[in-house]
């Protein structure tokens, strides 16, 4: 008898009750949609000149800054970077696209549309929009320590015959190189960072996930200034650590969890104290639908921690968040959040207050505002945009935004970057 | 064929003939379903199940018009769902990638962190086993064991030969008891013909 005909039954695997929710207008809208953008796509030649013709006209190229300003109302004061040489690039839309350490030093991740999934680095020195090659590989997060002293982590994509491993690049002010990552722990065959966060130059930390023979493991490294050490976590801290906040030496925080389909639904939050990593009591223990799907973690000050993602348990899945005052956590409310949510991102804007920016499915992006125990007014952003990053340039009121416009079939479009005053 | 060629000439006046779309949300209503547990049985997740279903049915929709055979439809579309899903598999930390804006709709047990502590019941357990079986194997033993398709079917629907089914789908279950034994499964044999 050949193996293939053994009895294997796997009738149980599924719930039989289980019907997806998929809205039939919705298919056939969107596949409306696709096929007359393939039209469009393939139009005549006389098309295609009206098409460029009617983009010169809606863009005015400003000096040799080679800034667009853009006029409609919802736009106003934003700069918006030209990105049309960087248009087709894709930001990762968690961990951290974009680190800002002066107005004329702006880094983000991207990565075209070119097939590879190889990332790029993009730097803004004050006037435009260079790109630089990074070391081989996926990056999902960068950090900033200064202007020769940046770091951005991944992981290469696991290829047939390769050993795919964690990835480190370091910039030094004038290339991007690769960093030994430290060795991984027996039975690991891959491993991925998805987070980095930086105190100084000898104190950064870069968390992730390792896929051993029998599971998925968090794990966090450490930068001491000469090498990067694997640090102990918790073994109860689930499958990866997929974000982290470093506020001091002795205060970082991290957000693990399990991966299950494409959300880390949170079991464990994360806290560095200077000497070694331990759980703490997070809000799930009490109230196990609060906030199911956390994104990010951010610490804004010694006794303000926050969480921030999605509610899956919620039938519209609205975006929220929720606020640790030292003693207990409660959720705080977005005020623009709306049903449908593509992902959060947060920066302290370096005042004891936070920004977050949000991208939506329907409604697009939207800034909010934290500051003082309420929120206040926040620039309005085009709504086409998808914020992917949010970054503060240090010591100023300056806010930058990464995203890519969202197409009207909701798929990431052309890369958009531009800065503004937070509060002006 | 003389039906066929009237509907071309309107299809030429109009972007869709809208008895097109009627027929399309009479099989898609009754397809989401069956296509949605496949894809749960294939991907272990029901969020990624519906966005699975989703992104199949509009590539169905686009194709339409050339694929309305009621004898092979069936066939086609499982095809289109099982090509969705290993696009999604060839993309390593997908959990960090930007999500093309698609977006599921409804809630899920498993994605409770409370109810998800020690409720490792029996299809938990196989259904966390299976996720550790690579994509292609994976997609071999659920349509062979739980779909319950023949070796020419899922050929078919896997673009591969029957000799690749039929090896695909044995080191599959090896994986697959191997992935219930480190989990503590004694007798992974007896476990899956029990299930």
């Amino acid at each position: 008898m050949h193996k293939d005909e053994v009895a294997v039954d796997l009738s149980r695997l599924v719930d039989n009750e289980f019907t997806p929710h998929v809205d039939l207008d919705d298919v056939i809208a969107t596949s409306v949609r696709r096929k007359r953008r393939r039209r469009a796509i393939t139009g005549t030649a006389l098309g295609t000149v009206g098409l460029v013709a009617g983009l010169l006209i809606a863009t005015t190229i400003v000096g040799r800054h080679q800034q667009t300003e853009v006029g409609a109302a919802a736009k106003a004061g934003w700069t918006v970077v030209d990105t049309s040489k960087y248009g087709q690039t894709i930001v990762p839309t968690s961990g951290r696209g974009i680190a800002a350490v002066s107005a004329s030093d702006v880094w983000t991740l991207g990565t075209r549309n070119k097939g590879d999934d190889a990332t790029v680095a993009l730097h803004w020195d004050g006037h435009r929009l260079s790109e630089f090659e990074l070391p081989h590989g996926q990056y999902f997060a960068l950090a900033a320590v200064s202007s020769n002293d940046v770091w951005a982590v991944g992981g290469n994509p696991p290829v047939a015959g390769t050993f795919p491993d964690s990835l480190i690049a370091h910039w030094d002010g004038h290339q991007w190189s690769q960093v030994p990552s430290p060795r991984m722990p027996a039975g690991a065959h891959m491993a991925g960072l998805l987070g980095v966060a930086a105190v100084s130059s000898n104190d950064v930390w870069a968390v992730g996930s390792i896929m051993t023979d029998a599971a998925l493991v968090s794990f966090a490294v450490h930068w001491d200034g000469t090498q990067w050490r694997l640090s102990d976590v918790p073994s109860s801290a689930g499958g990866g650590i997929f974000a982290i906040s470093a506020r001091a030496t002795n205060d970082v925080w991290a957000a693990a969890g399990t991966g299950v389909g494409k959300y880390w639904t949170v079991q464990k939050l994360l806290h560095w104290n200077g000497q070694t990593w331990s759980t703490v009591p997070s809000p799930w223990a009490s109230a196990p639908n609060f906030l199911d799907a956390v994104r990010g973690i951010v610490a804004v000050g010694a006794n303000e921690v926050w969480i921030y993602g999605d509610k899956l348990n919620e039938p519209d899945r609205a975006l929220s968040a929720a606020r640790w005052d030292g003693g207990q956590w409660r959720e705080v409310p977005i005020p623009d959040a709306q049903p449908g949510s593509d992902g959060v991102q947060t920066t302290v804007d370096g005042r004891g207050g936070l920004v977050l920016g949000l991208a939506m499915r329907r409604n697009g992006g939207a800034i909010d505002h934290w500051s003082g125990g309420r929120w206040l007014a926040a620039p309005a952003l085009d709504t086409s945009v998808s914020v992917a990053g949010l970054a503060m340039v240090p010591g100023t009121d300056t806010l930058w935004v990464l995203g890519n416009q969202r197409l009207e079939d909701g798929s990431p479009g052309p890369l958009y970057l531009a800065f503004r005053s937070l509060s002006k | 064929m003389q039906p066929r060629r009237a509907r071309l000439c309107v299809s030429l006046v109009s972007p869709r003939n809208s008895s097109d779309d009627d027929e399309f949300r009479r099989f898609a209503t009754a397809a989401i379903a069956p296509l949605g547990r496949l894809a749960h049985a294939l991907c272990g997740d029901r969020h990624l199940a519906e966005d699975l279903v989703q992104t199949c049915l509009i590539k169905v929709h686009l194709a339409w018009p050339r694929i309305r055979h009621p004898e092979s439809v069936d066939a086609y579309v499982r095809k289109v769902l099982l090509r969705c899903w290993l696009n999604e598999q060839r993309r390593p930390w997908r959990r960090s990638e930007n999500r093309n804006g698609e977006l599921p709709d409804a809630a899920d047990e498993s994605a409770d962190p409370g109810r998800r502590m020690g409720s490792h019941d029996t299809r938990e357990l196989l259904r966390l086993a299976l996720a550790e079986v690579p994509p292609r194997q994976r997609a071999a033993v659920v349509l062979r064991y739980w779909s319950q398709l023949s070796v020419t079917e899922t050929a078919a629907a896997m673009r591969c030969s029957e000799g690749t089914v039929k090896s695909q789908a044995a080191r599959g279950v090896e994986a697959l008891r191997a992935a219930l034994q480190r989990r503590g499964v004694d007798d992974s044999h007896a476990a899956l013909r029990s299930y």
